[in-house]
């Protein structure tokens, strides 16, 4: 069959035909009318489609480029294989970020464009066409041509995250992935990125969420803290101070002062020299209160005395206790020694023997062991204390029962403490007239019992001053007068060593310390 | 071969001197021997000490009386004997880590009832008294007595000592009281009154710690005297002789 080309052959048609003809040509534009729409539809499931499509090619490993082939041929062994594990892991982190993804994702990745497009059903021409038109995109270019790069609108530019690698895709850029991200700065693997971290990330120092370091705190913890502080503080400063470093006394000053202390007591005794004048009498009114009560005593008073004497200072109590022993010798009075140290009755017996000369007239007691509640009970009731009961019988002691029975009580003590656990626990018993011969450096401590209101002492004798004066009031030398010049010639000389001392440390300050930290160099 | 007293005494006296001068020697530099001298002093004095005890308290009052028992004595107390040998040994325990523990009830005994002594023996024989003479610090009596005979300078000087000496007890007080109102500044600090009193009782505290420290120094002083009496004696009847 031939066609005429100059002639329309439809006009060769009879007229019912072509009527027939125009009816059906009818029919197909409504059909693709209507088929269009369901296409129009479809064409956002289209573009997620492809959305999801670019997403998981931008995570689907590519192929190494033919670089890395030659890297690889010209890289170490060590290196190659590095790179090789790198790619696995490179390869198993996209397999993660890709399920990271299906996770964080679930309406692009899980649901499958397939069923969208199903849901609007196409035709399977149109499918025909479409996989067409994809493969006519898809077509690889022709090599040594490239892609252009497209222009990217200033907006959207300004949209993109700062320092976001410009060569990587959408879903790279929505869904940015740390791990992928980090670059390797340092090592054979700098420039790599994706490598596992040497250290897992939760033992890196960083930054980690910042709390509120304020506290919600009440006035009275403010100050409370504020007090804290301040004792820390004085806590500190206290260190810092004994962290000073001291200067050891010199050899030469310990031979100084050695030497004029020998002199100072030395010259006097040797000289027996009586120039120092002793102290006037009635000057200090203790001692003349002991020297009265002393002389107001009966004819053969009992009189208990307490010798709470240590050994150490027994020298210097002996001189202040032996012009009032020898006082009360005089008086005739019944002497009854007690103590509460184990050696007080060995060295109360020296010192009636040796000091006093006596042996008839005094009873010793020996020793009350329990310390403040064996005085409390003695006070209470002398003859059941653990003293020996045999001593009781003494005819000196037939007539006493009580502690009110003595006619005085005498402390003789080389410690505070002693003489004051006699005031307070035989003062709460009983209104027994009190006295005590103490040693110098426990005088200060018990004038207060002097002058407390009631007074629970009625005298007092401290040390080798108060001996002297009370000699004073006796008009008798004794022991004190013997010692008198060489006390006041070496408190003289201490006094003057302190003060040349004092001053040559203040001229020369820094020598002490130079002499310490020489001392310190030494090996 | 019995040694006479005499060469007792003597041999007594001339250890003493030796160490004396030992003791002596710590004035120039401390040496190994004075350190030698004060462990003698220690152990003589703790075994002397102990001698004493025993003698004295664990015998007479402890053994004494069981070996009395134990020879059917009938005027040995049971009750009495019975609380002293269950103390004795409870005390014993302590030298006992593992059954230190048992002697609690002992030591507490002894704790509990020297603290009940010390305080009302403190409280009856310091406390109270000290307070009254606190409250009379101007001798009221012989004020008026002064000025009515006409003796106002002694009557001044009566004021002026009761006055230093009520500053003196109230600023030391004072000192060590640390009480603070509460404020709305950071640091607390004491009122300005507490504070100008502190002040005061910080001028007599070292003056009352330098008083004591002379006292101590006049006991050394002494004893040192005494001391060098007895060297020198012991020198001139070895000259003597």
């Amino acid at each position: 069959m031939t066609y005429n080309y100059s002639q329309d052959p439809e006009e060769q048609l009879p007229d019912w035909l072509k009527a027939l003809r125009n009816q059906q040509d009818e029919e197909p534009v409504a059909d693709e009318t209507a088929a269009e729409k369901p296409a129009e539809d479809t064409d956002g499931s289209k573009e997620e489609e492809e959305e999801a499509s670019e997403i998981v090619e931008t995570n689907i490993p590519q192929e190494s480029p033919p670089s890395a082939d030659v890297e690889e041929e010209t890289d170490p062994d060590w290196l190659a294989e590095i790179r090789q594990r790198h790619q696995e892991d490179s390869t198993a982190d996209e397999r993660e970020i890709r399920d990271d993804l299906e996770d964080t994702q679930p309406r692009l990745i899980s649901t499958p464009p397939e069923e969208k497009v199903e849901e609007h059903a196409p035709s399977d021409e149109q499918l025909s066409e479409a996989f067409d038109e994809m493969e006519t995109i898809e077509s690889p270019e022709p090599e040594g041509e490239e892609l252009a790069p497209g222009e990217v609108p200033s907006w959207l530019e300004a949209l993109r995250p700062a320092g976001a690698d410009k060569a990587s895709g959408p879903a790279s850029a929505t869904q940015p992935s740390p791990r992928k991200e980090r670059k390797e700065e340092q090592g054979p693997l700098a420039g790599l990125s994706g490598v596992l971290p040497v250290e897992p990330e939760i033992t890196q120092i960083g930054g980690g969420k910042s709390h509120s370091g304020q506290l919600e705190i009440s006035r009275i913890q403010k100050q409370h803290r504020s007090t804290l502080e301040e004792m820390i503080a004085g806590q500190s400063a206290t260190s810092e101070t004994v962290s000073q470093k001291v200067a050891r006394p010199k050899p030469w000053l310990g031979w100084l002062v050695a030497g004029a202390l020998l002199l100072a007591s030395l010259l006097p005794l040797l000289s027996a020299s009586e120039s120092a004048p002793l102290p006037a009498a009635n000057t200090v009114p203790a001692v003349s209160a002991l020297y009265d009560l002393i002389e107001d005593l009966p004819q053969s008073a009992a009189v208990l005395v307490a010798f709470e004497v240590q050994a150490s200072l027994y020298g210097e109590v002996e001189i202040a206790a032996l012009s009032v022993v020898d006082h009360l010798v005089e008086k005739e009075a019944q002497i009854n020694i007690v103590s509460t140290h184990p050696t007080g009755p060995a060295l109360a017996d020296r010192l009636m023997r040796e000091g006093i000369g006596e042996t008839e007239s005094y009873l010793n007691l020996g020793y009350l062991s329990g310390g403040m509640a064996a005085i409390r009970h003695f006070a209470s009731h002398p003859r059941e204390t653990n003293l020996l009961p045999s001593l009781w019988n003494a005819p000196a002691l037939q007539d006493l029962e009580t502690l009110s029975d003595f006619d005085l009580l005498l402390i003789i003590s080389s410690d505070a403490d002693d003489a004051r656990a006699w005031i307070e626990q035989v003062g709460a018993e009983t209104s027994q007239d009190m006295a005590a011969v103490s040693s110098a450096q426990a005088s200060p401590l018990l004038y207060a019992y002097l002058q407390s209101e009631p007074a629970t002492l009625k005298g007092l004798v401290g040390g080798i001053q108060g001996a002297a004066s009370y000699e004073n009031l006796r008009n008798q030398d004794g022991a004190a007068r013997y010692y008198w010049d060489s006390y006041s010639y070496v408190l003289g000389a201490a006094i003057l060593l302190i003060l040349s001392i004092g001053l040559y440390k203040r001229i020369l300050p820094g020598e002490p310390q130079q002499a310490a930290q020489s001392e310190e160099e030494k090996p | 071969m019995p040694i006479a007293a005499d060469s007792l005494s003597l041999i007594g006296t001339v250890v003493a001197g030796i160490l004396t001068v030992i003791v002596l020697s710590f004035a120039i530099k401390d040496n190994a021997v004075f350190r030698l001298a004060l462990y003698l002093l220690i152990g003589v004095s703790a075994g002397y000490a102990g001698a004493i005890a025993i003698e004295d308290v664990i015998f007479p009052e402890l053994l004494l009386p069981i070996i009395e028992l134990l020879s059917a004595n009938p005027e040995i107390n049971l009750v009495d004997l019975a609380m002293r040998t269950v103390l004795t040994i409870l005390l014993l325990t302590k030298l006992f880590p593992r059954i230190a523990p048992i002697g609690n009830p002992a030591t507490a005994l002894l704790v509990g009832v020297g603290a009940a002594l010390a305080i009302a023996g403190a409280v009856q024989g310091s406390i109270l008294p000290q307070i009254g003479a606190a409250g009379n610090s101007f001798d009221t009596d012989s004020l008026r007595l002064a000025l009515l005979g006409g003796y106002y300078v002694e009557g001044t000087g009566l004021l002026i000592q009761g006055g230093i000496t009520l500053l003196a007890t109230v600023g030391t007080l004072a000192y060590f009281h640390f009480g603070t109102n509460a404020s709305d500044s950071e640091s607390a600090k004491r009122p300005a009154i507490m504070e100008w009193l502190a002040w005061i009782g910080r001028v007599f505290i070292p003056i009352t710690l330098a008083s004591l420290f002379a006292a101590v120094l006049l006991a050394t002083l002494t004893a040192f005297i005494e001391r060098i009496d007895f060297l020198l004696n012991l020198l001139r009847s070895f000259t003597a002789n």
